[in-house]
């Protein structure tokens, strides 16, 4: 597969869910890195330079549209490509992520681990 | 005719004069001898006629007669006076009355006192003999008690009595000075008493000061009398001299001129007559009031008045014309107004410019109040026969309440008290304070519909600024109310989706074949478990908040045994704690049963789980345990949960009962807690009544211990 080199980073601090989402994406063949919270998560981004981001919004104490403001305002991590996954949704949220640049804002309630992983390619050649 | 008839004038006079004051009040001694005195005087003259006309008897026995009703004079005035001065314990008059009699005695059976009766060219003349000198004496000892009495009298009475016992003694001063000089002086100097028949002139002085007096000042006022009395004069000497003067003019320069001529000339003194009469009139007429009526011109007060108080539509300022005005005309020491107002049918202001008498309140004074509400007429103090009335103005040390009408309302009163001399108020004083209430009600009334109207203003603004207010916070609280539920809503999906991901997750990877391993089929089998039982407990939580968080939500409260509710939920949660082996799980009950409680076991059940669920989830490593007892003094049941988890910081502490409130290092372990469990708690708790939750003790990563407080049922 063509994607097969792509590195996602999953920015998500339930040690469930990213267990899961990991599992799959690597099933699909993506490098994959994670993060826990707002330090690693920049960190990560900085080092690992990911070809996507999925990023929760509740982060315990850290908020996701944080995360999201840092990298795209520093030009050397902005053109990263980001997708909003949560399941945290209120009025306005979705608006001021797509403000800053994202690729998708998906509800993770609404979909399975594989739908998730499958866009991955989608997201990419955008 | 003979000038002497002209003493009939005095006898009828005096005669009328004394059945008046009679027939004013029949009951009142001081009317009594008032009238006594009246008619003897006027028998004095009567007699008096008689002797110098003697039509029967002769003048001898007519002179008898005349002594005879002067002595009655001392006798009749002696009792007036002990009624009219109020002297109870005097004797005197009872004296003068033993002496009287004696003279009178002395009078008829011998011949000390008239001697015989002559007959002279004027008419008869009376030869006297000493005892006419020493009824001479007697008299004036009378007089010089009487004055005593009155000095004394005069210096402590106010008011109307004042001016009463001014015009007796005017009247006894008169009288006496002008009798000594026709029944003493004259005869003694000339050696005739041809005068001495004028004296009853003089004593009509004394009746008419008395009767004025008593008959109280309304009757008459001297002060009009008197200007009357100069304006006439003058007016009647103009004329008098106007055509006197044409008079000798005619007899001396035009006596024998032509007809024609003399036509003339009259025409020219006519024209000229008339062209004066009106000049001399007002000059006559003002040159009176600038006598009598001193500051007093009613027309000139009225219309300055008017002029004043028309530039004003404020009470206070239309008060302080008013009360400068009537102080300055009357002199009167306290001038008080109570304004009622005649839309709040109630006093709305007071004011009394003199200090010393402050302000007056009619409250309790239902007598005056009924008066003035049945009549809408002045109240008199001098004038009134209601003593119930008279008591009450005397507590307020009121002479007179005038009524300010409009319409058929009072909408005021205008309360005066004496005048700054003691003087009462005369019938002159009396009329133009009813012309200042006439004219002023008016003001008044619109200065009060003035107020009313910006008081309604006022009023009418500040309610509307309250209401605004009110608006605006009714408007915050149900804008809060609504971003709190979006807020619950919102934070509520996210619990509910947050299992929901994993366990549909989880299964469609297993569905799949994505995982191979039993053993990891076997993981992700369990955790969809545990998702799915923390599934029912946050639906829980979030129906429980809801229906909590209403404030018509009443708990359906019964004795609850807590040894069975705790017994129940220690052994569900230890079922799902065997395999933690890492913390150990306790309940402690005390050997003797614990009282029931008033409690809704569903609510008891969740209050209980909430808090276990915390501590076991905060609890790393260590002990959950529940200790349960009765208080010392056994009115309450204490249920303690004590854990050695991580702690909650002490800042942190009271917020934790707050909905979807989780403390700081709590989100560091435990992803995802609702937020909701000790709200329910705390809201559960609250519905029982005299229960209470609340933090024993909590240290970061010692533990916490929650207090849950009960009232036992005996």
């Amino acid at each position: 597969m063509k994607t097969k080199k792509a590195k996602i980073l999953f920015i998500e601090d339930d040690p469930t869910q990213l267990m899961m989402y990991e599992a799959q994406a690597k099933i699909k063949g993506y490098e994959v890195v994670s993060a826990q919270n707002k330090e690693d998560a920049l960190k990560a981004v900085k080092e690992k330079k990911p070809d996507l981001v999925f990023l929760d919004i509740l982060l315990g104490k850290s908020k996701g549209t944080e995360i999201l403001k840092k990298i795209k305002s520093n030009s050397k991590t902005k053109k990263i490509k980001i997708v909003v996954l949560t399941n945290f949704q209120k009025q306005g949220l979705k608006n001021e992520c797509e403000k800053m640049g994202i690729e998708d804002f998906l509800i993770k309630s609404s979909f399975i681990p594989k739908e998730i992983v499958d866009r991955i390619d989608k997201y990419l050649k955008k | 005719m003979d000038i002497r008839y002209t003493i009939l004038i005095v006898f009828l006079g005096n005669f009328i004069l004394g059945l008046f004051i009679y027939q004013k009040n029949k009951t009142k001694l001081v009317n009594i001898f008032s009238a006594l005195v009246a008619f003897v005087v006027a028998f004095w003259a009567l007699s008096m006629f008689f002797y110098v006309k003697p039509i029967f008897f002769n003048s001898e026995i007519w002179i008898k007669i005349v002594y005879f009703f002067v002595m009655m004079m001392p006798i009749s005035w002696g009792y007036f006076f002990k009624v009219f001065l109020d002297l109870k314990k005097a004797i005197i008059p009872h004296l003068i009355f033993f002496i009287s009699i004696i003279l009178i005695a002395i009078l008829f059976f011998t011949d000390w006192w008239v001697v015989k009766v002559v007959e002279k060219p004027w008419g008869p003349e009376t030869i006297v003999g000493p005892a006419y000198f020493a009824v001479g004496f007697f008299i004036i000892l009378c007089i010089i008690w009487a004055s005593f009495h009155w000095i004394r009298a005069y210096r402590i009475a106010r008011g109307i009595k004042k001016m009463q016992l001014f015009y007796v003694f005017l009247g006894m001063f008169i009288f006496s000075i002008l009798a000594t000089i026709f029944d003493v002086i004259i005869p003694i100097a000339t050696g005739n008493s041809q005068f001495f028949w004028i004296s009853p002139f003089f004593a009509s002085f004394f009746v008419g000061a008395n009767v004025y007096a008593i008959a109280r000042y309304r009757l008459m006022d001297l002060r009009f009398i008197a200007s009357k009395v100069y304006s006439n004069l003058f007016i009647a000497s103009f004329f008098f001299l106007y055509f006197y003067a044409l008079y000798i003019l005619m007899n001396f320069y035009f006596s024998g001129v032509n007809f024609l001529f003399f036509s003339f000339f009259l025409l020219i003194f006519s024209f000229l007559f008339v062209l004066i009469l009106f000049p001399v009139l007002e000059y006559i007429q003002k040159s009176s009031d600038a006598i009598f009526f001193k500051g007093f011109n009613f027309r000139k007060i009225i219309s300055n008045l008017l002029v004043e108080l028309s530039q004003f539509n404020e009470l206070n300022k239309i008060y302080e014309i008013l009360n400068k005005e009537i102080q300055k005309f009357l002199s009167v020491e306290n001038v008080s107004f109570l304004i009622i107002s005649p839309i709040q049918n109630s006093p709305v202001l007071k004011i009394s410019k003199n200090k010393s008498f402050g302000y007056f309140s009619l409250v309790n004074k239902k007598n005056i109040i009924n008066k003035l509400q049945t009549e809408q007429n002045i109240l008199i103090y001098d004038e009134l026969k209601d003593e119930n009335i008279k008591k009450e103005m005397l507590q307020l040390k009121l002479k007179i309440i005038l009524p300010i009408v409009v319409g058929e309302d009072i909408v005021g009163l205008i309360a005066l008290g004496e005048k700054e001399n003691g003087g009462g108020y005369s019938s002159g004083d009396i009329s133009l304070l009813e012309m200042i209430s006439n004219q002023s009600s008016v003001s008044i009334y619109n200065a009060l519909l003035y107020e009313e109207l910006k008081s309604l203003r006022k009023n009418l603004t500040s309610k509307i600024d309250q209401q605004t207010k009110n608006l605006q916070k009714k408007a915050e609280y149900l804008t809060r109310l609504l971003e709190k539920r979006t807020e619950f809503l919102d934070i509520a999906a996210h619990q509910l989706r947050t299992p929901t991901t994993v366990i549909k997750g989880f299964l469609s990877m297993i569905v799949d074949g994505a995982i191979q391993t039993s053993k990891q089929k076997e993981e992700f089998l369990k955790v969809c478990l545990k998702k799915s039982i923390k599934l029912t407990e946050i639906i829980n939580d979030i129906l429980r908040a809801s229906e909590l968080d209403t404030e018509e939500f009443k708990l359906d409260l019964k004795p609850v045994d807590v040894n069975i509710i705790l017994e129940k939920v220690y052994n569900t949660k230890k079922i799902q704690q065997q395999r933690n082996k890492d913390i150990s799980f306790d309940l402690k009950l005390p050997s003797k049963k614990l009282p029931k409680i008033m409690s809704d076991e569903r609510y008891l059940e969740q209050i209980l789980n909430n808090l276990l669920n915390n501590a076991i989830q905060y609890t790393l490593s260590g002990f959950v345990n529940i200790k349960a007892s009765t208080s010392k003094d056994k009115k309450k049941v204490i249920i303690k949960i004590i854990d050695s988890g991580m702690g909650i910081p002490k800042k942190e502490q009271e917020k934790v009962f707050e909905k979807f409130y989780r403390a700081e290092n709590a989100v560091e372990i435990f992803t995802d807690g609702s937020g909701l469990g000790l709200f329910v708690v705390k809201k559960a708790i609250d519905l029982h009544p005299g229960a209470k939750v609340y933090i024993e003790k909590s240290v970061v990563n010692k533990g916490s211990t929650f207090v849950l407080e009960f009232p036992a049922i005996k």
